[in-house]
């Protein structure tokens, strides 16, 4: 047995470099720029860990925000993400599985046990560099340790933290040699166990040797104990395995709208990187993904790439994309993208079901809405849902066909027409009464209409039901501020 | 046309109104209203601002409430007199009563018996049937109407027509309300903020649940004519017309128990006045005591408060019976009378008195007593206030929470969506901003545009909301006391706090309607000075009849004052300060007014103002001291012709200005609030005209204004200095010569002051008493004085260990009583400690006379209890582990976790060898000025007073005592790190000294906090 530990001591920080993305300038770079993490309760948020930049200003982790700030005022902090932690480890172990069949999740470390792949790639030295370039290329740093047993191996990567130079090894009868200068503090023991023996002077692996066990053992329970036999390959120490997801999918937000595609280029790229890297590690490969573009007001736009063949290779997916892209430009800025890729193959082989599955069967009606957006175009097909607002032409919005609506409104409305006009229609006046096919006679009103400062559209008006020579009903509305003209906004059934 | 507003609520209807009580009653006098009801939800917390600001316009004013019954129903209740009033006030009590705080409940059977004395609108809603109307009808009978509030909705004429169906139907009549939530249309977008701050989501995201428009403002007399029917109009004058009551007709009521029968509170106060004369004085008196005497009393005659002092002097006999130490501050406290009745001990033979400056016949106002109490104990004089006059007649005064800048960017910046992220950063760049022009700069520093609209929105908005009222608190001891139910005064709500009840009226509230409030205040020196008693009592071997009591203090004892002048005052009330202590050498006190003198102006007030340098100045050369005029030199003779205090601004007012008491009081009050509001204007072109009339130079005039300016909100009356500097007095003599016991009296108070424990510590020792560990064999929960060599040391208490409970440590002290302990197992079987108290005993080291080093201590401990509960030992725990003891330094580390102080050698000693050519602080008082020198101590404290422009003071402390450090501003911008981060900190400066102060004028800061290790220091940030 030989395990290589690969601890991820800044996985708060690079599990959303991974995700958020400062806004890229047209050439597609980014200055460098002060970045922190913080976690720990909203009114005194702490630091856990802080970018290269912010270290050069004195930023460290443990200090609270305010403190920070006040020494890099532009500092960008940003929360935590335990979920987006979680998806880099699943990411870096689908990595390690290009490496091994072999790996195993730990906290904020990956495991790998490499005996039966050293041979395929000439070595331990060897197969640690190639694992190195990989997880670097993907966005990656760790700190690793190599030993027999998989506690060895992740507290020797854990200790490089503080002496880089600690050396791991192969040989198990050098193990406990080797653990014997550790400190305690890298087990996952709690902090009470690791406080009461520091202050017992009980620091090193080698300063609990001589205690009587029993004594260790009433004192502080049989996990220290367990513990330090496992890393020593005393008692054995199985691990669950990991297994790889059965689709793909990932997703970048960006800190500010990015409104040109070679700001995008860069992320896309890594994604497209990483569904490589997840294709290889399952053997597989894919003919048809999906990369979604979320806008501003949620709007979204999709766009998805099939191949005749199954492939994974990013550089042909990533030339046909700038084609697909120059062809029909972004939908609006962007601030946020997804990669989302289902179909996932034995590579190089055909797909032998004809029969339709019912999961194909559920799709029927999306897959006819795609083929009506296919034909008249994504932007005339979707769905319609109310949304709360006094302003008319804000009280409803469309959506993505199928999806579901959002939650059910307070309050019923005020008599509205049953259809609104896209836009109001000015009305020609006499004497103060709006004409529409002759004159225009009040039912009810004023409504009066009053809001919508906040975000640039502001309504600022009195609405009255009226009904013309034609009995149309009709519902229009009249400008409070000058020059005080009026509008055909809808017309009841 | 007539109209009033009948259904108008305020920001008091906390983040629904959105137009404070002044501006809705403001802008109804200037649309020519004939009245305006303040209805707020179930409170009254907004009415007596309104009240004044209507009797400022001289509108009539209607008292109401609006409340949404659990029923459904939206009614209105107007007080139409007195009793209406008092039963509106009960009924809103009763609904706050039932509820948490903040909140209140209310249902039909509250108000069947149709609240006498009181008219009610019926607001309606579409769900309103007749059988609703009719129901409210049977109760109220004539006093009953529908409210017609037609605010632009969808079809306010059929609206109109329905509601004059059910007034046919039922016969009760209608009249038009306006429903207002704002004085003006342009408050709409404001309303829609709070609307979405009080559902806490964003503007955005609030949709319909904001007003549809901003109709429900006071609409103009032309605007609501052309709305509704003019017999509507007329029926809501007609009812203003009904309303008689106004809140000048509340008067204050006393508790008349305080008067024995066959006495009147005239009578009752003369008799207890002349006893406490003749026991202060003795059979003669002092004719200029008597003679204030009997003038005071005239004047509180004529004003009738006897009955306040009364309940002040029963207040402080209760304290005195149950020994609990009090003192009496203010204008009304530092009379003759209330020496008499033992409220203050500030001789009336030993200070000028300031008595009838606050208490005057012209202006009427309540007389000020604060009296302070030992501050672990004021609850029970709480308790007995309660006690005596029944929960329904007492409740503490209000403190309106209002919002200030940095709240309502938080709020305001939530309500438009902002993230967290955006409005920290926001609030941390504008917290300091004073001017609204600096805002953009301020901005670009953060990295933010000033231009965007959202950051524009968030200004503009922020500005609007500042000074909002947010909630109410409770304050801190002031109590109002009623002769019946005080809810048909002020209703009365549940606190935060468990079994305390709040009026709905701050204390200006109070005053403007001329009501009176004790104050019950806490003061931690208090404790520390009876405890300081009791540690010399106790002291074994004090020799027989020295007992340590008030009284035992001897008045300007010339050792104490010595002692003061070298600024040896660490623990010592008000002047341990390091800004004090900077100035106790070149003031140099000798008598109790010097020290009156010292507590006041050592304060932003006379700091900004100019009056310390040329003060020390004319004390230094009394001859260079003048006045402007004979009228003024006595006014200012007390202070060398400068002005300290508070009063003696408004009395320069007068006599130079020719103000009347009247209006130096207003200047007084502008004085307060003109930093917040502005409004010194008027009272600049008076003083002027006046100063120079009466032929002062213009240069006067301006050095006298800037020190108005200056004194501000910061002002400091001589009343509250006179009472500081007695307890300022009182402690320093304890220091002076019960050293011992005065440490001992501060580290049990603790915490309190400016010191840690820590640095009591070893300032005493630094006096050459011994102080001894904790140790279980002889500590008790509290430090004490022991006898060595028949002279006290100072033995720890166990209080000073961290996370060890006050109930195990007293346990241990019970147990050892009966037999001392043999070994830890012992302990921790008779003591019944669980394992947290033994563990943090072993900590602090306080077990090693039972079992060696603090790591055998550990481990021994640690067997004992290694499932939680009382084991025997086993056999083989006994056997010694090879443990290695702990070495000094981390002995020393270990002792600060647990104990916060270390008896062994201070952490600078440990480092000096590395720190050789540093000098300490004891070598720099003979160093000459103007050297240079580096020096090295942790940091335990960084100040930067707002008068000081940005300077930093550092305090560091070493192993032979305090250094302090100056640093500049510039210094400050580029080493802001070391300044802010640094524990342990080497400077390289220039010594300065001055009149006996010795401080460093740093160049250069250096980090060095990595010498320590882990070890805390706290450090006392000051802003």
């Amino acid at each position: 047995m030989l395990w290589i530990a690969l601890h991820l001591p800044e996985l708060p920080l690079q599990s959303i470099e991974a995700r958020l993305y400062p806004a890229p300038d047209r050439s597609g770079t980014q200055t460098p720029f002060a970045h922190a993490i913080c976690e720990g309760p909203d009114t005194r948020p702490v630091l856990c860990a802080v970018n290269a930049v912010g270290r050069a200003l004195g930023v460290r982790v443990g200090q609270t925000v305010s403190m920070a700030r006040s020494l890099v005022e532009t500092l960008v902090v940003t929360p935590r993400n335990p979920a987006w932690e979680d998806e880099a480890l699943v990411r870096i172990a689908t990595i390690a599985s290009e490496f091994t069949p072999t790996v195993s999740l730990a906290q904020a470390c990956v495991l790998l046990e490499v005996s039966t792949s050293l041979t395929l790639f000439g070595g331990p030295a060897k197969l640690l560099q190639l694992l190195r370039v990989s997880l670097r290329h993907a966005g990656y740093r760790s700190l690793t340790g190599v030993a027999p047993t998989p506690l060895a191996a992740s507290l020797l990567a854990r200790a490089r933290m503080t002496s880089p130079s600690i050396r791991g090894t192969l040989d198990i009868a050098q193990l406990a040699d080797r653990l014997a200068g550790l400190p305690l503090a890298l087990f996952d023991w709690p902090n009470k166990t690791l406080t009461t023996l520091s202050q017992l002077g009980i620091t090193r692996v080698r300063d609990l040797a001589p205690l009587p066990r029993d004594g260790v053992s009433r004192r502080f329970g049989t996990q220290v104990l367990n513990d330090l036999d496992r890393a020593l390959g005393r008692v054995p120490d199985p691990r669950p395995s990991f297994s790889l997801p059965e689709r793909f999918s990932s997703r970048i937000e960006f800190m500010r709208e990015v409104d040109h595609f070679e700001g995008l280029r860069f992320p896309i790229r890594r994604m497209l990187g990483e569904l490589e890297s997840f294709l290889r590690a399952r053997g597989a490969g894919t003919s048809a993904f999906t990369l979604t573009f979320e806008h501003s007001r949620e709007h979204r736009s999709a766009l998805t790439l099939s191949m005749q063949h199954a492939s994974r290779q990013r550089e042909r997916w990533e030339s046909q994309l700038v084609e697909r892209v120059t062809r029909t430009p972004l939908a609006g800025s962007v601030s946020a993208i997804t990669l989302a890729c289902e179909d996932v193959k034995p590579y190089q082989a055909e797909n032998l079901s004809w029969l339709p599955t019912q999961h194909a069967l559920d799709h029927q009606v999306g897959e006819l809405s795609e083929k009506l957006a296919a034909r008249l175009g994504e932007e005339r097909v979707f769905g319609i849902q109310l949304k709360d607002d006094h302003r008319p032409e804000q009280s409803w919005r469309t959506k993505g066909p199928g999806e579901a609506s959002q939650r059910t409104l307070p309050a019923p409305w005020p008599r509205r027409p049953i259809w609104l006009l896209e836009a109001p229609r000015q009305l020609p006046d006499r004497n103060q009464v709006p004409q529409l096919k002759g004159e225009l006679a009040f039912l009810a009103g004023p409504e009066r209409i009053e809001t919508g400062w906040w975000d640039g559209k502001p309504a600022r008006r009195d609405y009255f039901i009226a009904e013309n020579p034609l009995g149309e009903t009709v519902w229009v509305y009249r400008e409070l501020h000058t020059p005080h003209h009026w509008f055909l906004h809808g017309y009841f059934a | 046309m007539q109209y009033a507003e009948l259904h108008c609520i305020t920001s008091f209807s906390f983040l629904r109104g959105a137009s404070q009580p002044d501006e809705l009653v403001e802008r109804a006098k200037a649309l020519g209203y004939a009245a305006l009801a303040i209805t707020d939800e179930c409170t009254l917390a907004g009415t007596v601002r309104a009240h004044v600001a209507a009797r400022e316009a001289k509108l009539p004013l209607i008292i109401g409430s609006e409340f949404r019954l659990t029923e459904g129903d939206h009614v209105v209740l107007l007080a139409v007199n007195r009793n209406g009033y008092g039963n509106l006030g009960e009924l809103i009590t009763l609904g706050r009563s039932r509820a948490p705080k903040g909140e209140y409940l209310l249902s039909r059977t509250d108000l069947a018996d149709g609240i006498e004395d009181c008219l009610l609108l019926l607001v309606p809603s579409v769900l309103t049937t007749i059988a609703d109307i009719r129901w409210w009808q049977e109760r109220f009978k004539e006093r009953c109407w529908i409210a017609v509030e037609l605010s632009r909705g969808p079809d306010d004429a059929a609206w109109l027509t329905r509601l004059r169906e059910y007034s046919r139907l039922t016969n009760v009549p209608l009249v038009a309300a306006g429903g207002a939530e704002m004085h003006a249309r342009a408050r709409k977008p404001l309303h829609d903020v709070i609307s979405a701050i009080r559902l806490n989501t964003t503007v955005a995201e609030l949709g319909r649940r904001a007003l549809p428009n901003g109709e429900q403002h006071l609409r103009s007399l032309d605007r609501l004519a052309h709305l509704y029917p003019s017999r509507l109009l007329a029926e809501s004058a007609h009812i203003a017309s009904l309303c008689h009551f106004s809140m000048d007709e509340l008067g204050y009521e006393y508790p008349e128990e305080l008067v024995p029968p066959g006495e009147t509170p005239v009578t009752h106060l003369r008799k207890l006045t002349e006893q406490g004369l003749r026991q202060r004085y003795g059979e003669a008196p002092p004719a200029k005591v008597q003679a204030l005497v009997d003038r005071e009393l005239a004047l509180i005659q004529d004003l009738r408060y006897e009955a306040f002092f009364l309940t002040v002097e029963d207040i402080v006999r209760e304290a005195r019976r149950l020994g609990i130490l009090c003192q009496g501050r203010g204008s009304a406290a530092n009379s003759a009378v209330c020496y008499c009745l033992g409220v203050t001990e500030v001789d009336p033979n030993l200070t000028e008195v300031l008595f009838e400056r606050f208490l005057s016949r012209e202006r009427n106002e309540p007389p000020d007593i604060d009296v302070d109490f030992e501050h672990e104990r004021r609850e029970e004089i709480i308790q007995y206030i309660y006690r005596k006059y029944g929960r329904d007649r007492t409740a503490l005064a209000a403190t309106v929470i209002s919002y200030r800048r940095r709240s309502a960017l938080r709020d305001v910046g939530k309500a438009l969506g902002l993230s967290l992220d955006q409005i920290s950063r926001v609030t941390q760049t504008l917290a300091w901003w004073d001017r609204k022009q600096d805002m953009a700069v301020r901005l670009v520093e953060a990295g933010l545009d000033p231009a965007n609209i959202r950051l524009r929105q968030l200004m503009h908005f922020t500005e609007l909301l500042r000074g909002f009222p947010r909630h109410l608190s409770q304050h801190v001891g002031g109590f109002v006391i009623a002769r019946g139910k005080l809810a048909r005064m002020v209703p009365i709500q549940n606190a935060a706090m468990k079994d305390r009840s709040v009026i709905e009226w701050d204390k200006d509230d109070l005053e403007a309607l001329g009501l009176l409030k004790v104050d019950v205040l806490a003061l931690g020196m208090l404790t520390a000075l009876r405890r300081t008693f009791e540690a010399w009592n106790n002291y074994p071997d004090r020799p027989p009849g020295s007992d340590l009591s008030m009284a035992s203090i001897m008045k300007e004892d010339p050792a104490t004052y010595d002692m003061i002048c070298a600024a040896d005052t660490v623990g010592v009330f008000q002047i341990e300060s390091r800004a004090q202590m900077s100035m106790l050498p070149r003031l140099r006190p000798r008598k109790f007014y010097d020290l009156v003198i010292e507590v006041a102006i050592v304060r932003p007030g006379p700091i900004q103002g100019g009056m310390v340098h040329p003060y020390l100045k004319r004390r230094k050369y009394p001859n260079s001291v003048t006045y402007p005029s004979d009228a003024l030199r006595e006014v200012l003779e007390r202070t060398l012709g400068v002005s300290v205090f508070q009063e003696q601004v408004m009395k320069i007012a007068e006599v130079a200005a020719g103000f009347t008491p009247g209006e130096a009081d207003q200047l007084r009050r502008a004085m307060a609030a003109w930093k917040r509001k502005g409004g010194l204007g008027p009272f600049r072109e008076k003083l002027r005209t006046g100063m120079l009339e009466r032929g002062y130079k213009e240069e006067y005039f301006e050095q006298i204004f800037k020190q108005i300016e200056g004194f501000g909100e910061y002002g400091f009356p001589e009343s509250h200095a006179a009472s500081f500097a007695l307890l300022a007095y009182f402690s320093a003599w304890l220091k002076r010569h019960y050293p011992a016991a005065f440490t001992c009296g501060l580290l049990n108070s603790l915490p309190m002051g400016f010191y840690s424990a820590s640095q009591l510590v070893q300032d005493l020792k630094r006096h050459g008493v011994e102080v001894l560990p904790v140790d279980v064999l002889f500590s008790d929960y509290e430090s004490k004085l022991e006898s060595r060599a028949a002279t006290p040391v100072l033995r720890l208490g166990m209080h000073l260990v961290k996370g060890l409970s006050e109930a195990a440590a007293r346990s241990i002290t019970a147990t050892r009583h009966q037999a001392s302990f043999s070994s830890v197992e012992d302990l921790a079987h008779r003591a019944m400690l669980s394992t947290a108290d033994i563990n943090h005993l072993a900590s602090a080291d306080a077990l090693h006379n039972l079992s060696g080093h603090r790591r055998a201590a550990k481990w021994e401990t640690l067997g004992l209890h290694a499932s939680g509960t009382l084991l025997p030992l086993l056999e083989g725990d006994r056997i010694a582990v090879p443990l290695q003891p702990l070495a000094e330094g981390p002995g020393v580390r270990a002792d600060y976790d647990s104990t916060g102080l270390s008896l062994r050698k201070h952490p600078l000693a440990l480092l000096r060898p590395k720190l050789r050519r540093h000098v300490t602080a004891a070598e720099l008082a003979n160093i000459r000025h103007g050297t240079r020198v580096r020096t090295t101590g942790m940091v335990t404290g960084r100040q930067r007073p707002g008068t000081a422009s940005g300077v930093v003071f550092v305090t560091l402390e070493d192993e032979t005592g305090n250094i302090n450090v100056i640093v500049w501003s510039t210094l400050v911008a580029s080493q802001r790190r070391q300044l802010l981060g640094a524990k342990l900190m080497t400077v390289h400066g220039k010594l300065e000294r001055k009149d006996g102060v010795t401080h460093v004028i740093a160049d250069r800061m250096v980090d060095v906090s990595h010498l320590l290790g882990p070890l805390e220091v706290p450090s006392r940030d000051f802003h």
